[in-house]
């Protein structure tokens, strides 16, 4: 079995698109569609890799990698941080430098190109 | 009656929504993803169905505000351009997921709704999700029925979503987030070859034969990735699109002929369905007008089409859909493989 890889985002075509990308490159995925479901999630099964969306209903995902850095059994769980924020994206109210705040071990704008995401998981889960 | 456990549930609340039919090959489908484009007006869901076997197109929009439709509606029925068009001010949309192209979801919101007495105005399917499009005086007793009907983990009840999740969803549905790109970037484009589209017409009353044609379907292991229908405000009839594999064909008309004996179908095949997704897709304008243009200028037909969530479904003709993927990469492209 591979590494186990949990997606967290609200948008479920994106959940399914990024899921079908990690599993034909041999990953076990984990999904969640908000950031309560994410940490209880990771509370259920420690994934190898947290895949992470910003705008998320009842816990956004800069609040959630916060709590995953600062809880001792979590905080070594690699997170990417994927969002819309980003050259493309001028305006929003989710700032880039809130992003580049968070301990997240990278940070991907939307759309995620299949091969930045694939290598960036292989070089943190390895 | 278990209920059926999904990953979520996504409301929309206090849309317009736009029901157009045409007749003699006229259709609203680049005119109103146009006029919504040049407006700059997001546009949260779009099915459309350029034949429905007795040579009626319908196209159905929703979006926030019904202003930008009304004149254009006065015009193309004024001038005969088109045979109904009507808008409903207040409607809600539900979307529930992922339905993982398994008809027994569709069936058993189809069943929910009916049990209710709810008339939908159409449904909309995505990769992931199914929407169901309602009056929003119906939404209350329609999300009863729903978490009735589904097990959501986020919410175990209506009125827990209505004390934990709906706010969140306004805050979020209320996020500026623009996008400057010239050519729009998106995840990729995912075929499905060797479909049939069928096109069903039934009385209202008769949804409930359909929700147990899906079911049908379902106990056969019969995928569902493409779903739409429409009806008019106010009509007594619904119409439903949808694609099933081709091999299906005869086993599928049996169950049609089995659950809704008697009533109106066409099939035609083979087609394919394209799936296009990309980020905010939902809540940006203009990517449905630059998809419908880019296929329209390559003398590709739609023959049916589904915007919904965060993704388009488009039903085109044949087996090889590599020249539609081909002219639109015109205007949608993949991200470089670079760092940004």
């Amino acid at each position: 079995m591979g590494k186990y890889v949990l997606i967290v985002d609200d948008d479920p075509d994106m959940v399914d698109t990024v899921g079908m990308m990690l599993e034909s490159k041999g990953y076990e995925v984990g999904k969640a569609y908000d950031g309560v479901e994410g940490e209880a999630s990771i509370g259920k099964r420690r994934p190898d890799l947290v895949v992470l969306d910003v705008m998320m209903p009842r816990k956004n995902g800069y609040v959630l990698c916060a709590e995953l850095k600062k809880n001792a059994k979590t905080k070594d769980i690699p997170i990417i941080l994927l969002t819309a924020v980003g050259e493309a994206v001028p305006t929003t109210t989710y700032s880039h430098a809130d992003g580049m705040a968070t301990e997240a071990e990278d940070y991907i704008p939307k759309p995620v190109d299949a091969q930045v995401l694939i290598e960036t998981i292989e070089r943190l889960v390895s | 009656m278990s209920k059926i456990r999904l990953g979520g549930i996504k409301v929309v609340e206090k849309r317009a929504y736009l029901y157009s039919s045409c007749r003699r090959g006229a259709d609203l489908l680049g005119n109103i993803c146009s006029i919504l484009a040049a407006g700059r007006i997001n546009m949260g869901l779009l099915t459309h169905v350029a034949d429905n076997g007795t040579g009626e197109s319908i196209t159905a929009a929703s979006a926030l505000s019904a202003l930008r439709f009304s004149g254009y509606i006065l015009e193309v029925v004024g001038s005969g351009e088109c045979e109904t068009a009507e808008i409903e001010s207040d409607i809600s949309r539900i979307s529930i997921f992922p339905h993982a192209q398994r008809p027994e979801i569709t069936a058993a919101l189809i069943k929910a709704l009916g049990a209710a007495a709810i008339k939908p105005h159409g449904f909309a399917s995505s990769p992931s999700a199914v929407t169901v499009v309602i009056s929003s005086s119906d939404f209350e007793i329609a999300m009863e029925r729903v978490f009735e009907s589904f097990e959501f983990p986020a919410c175990g009840s209506y009125s827990e979503w209505q004390a934990v999740c709906r706010l969140d969803e306004q805050q979020l549905s209320e996020v500026k987030c623009s996008y400057s790109e010239q050519i729009i970037t998106i995840y990729g484009f995912t075929r499905q070859t060797g479909l049939d589209l069928w096109n069903v017409s039934l009385p209202i009353e008769y949804m409930s034969g359909f929700g147990a044609f899906l079911s049908e379907l379902s106990e056969l292991g019969f995928n569902l990735p493409f779903l739409i229908s429409n009806s008019a405000p106010g009509a007594k009839t619904i119409q439903f699109s949808f694609a099933l594999g081709e091999d299906r064909r005869e086993r599928a008309g049996q169950a049609l002929d089995k659950h809704l004996p008697g009533r109106d179908r066409f099939c035609r095949g083979p087609v394919s369905v394209l799936f296009l997704h990309g980020p905010h897709f939902g809540d940006r304008y203009g990517i449905a007008d630059a998809f419908v243009t880019a296929l329209r200028n390559g003398g590709i037909p739609i023959l049916a089409l589904s915007c919904a969530v965060s993704s388009i479904s488009a039903i085109i003709a044949g087996n090889d859909p590599d020249k539609a993927i081909e002219v639109l990469s015109t205007r949608f492209q993949t991200p470089s493989g670079k760092r940004r």
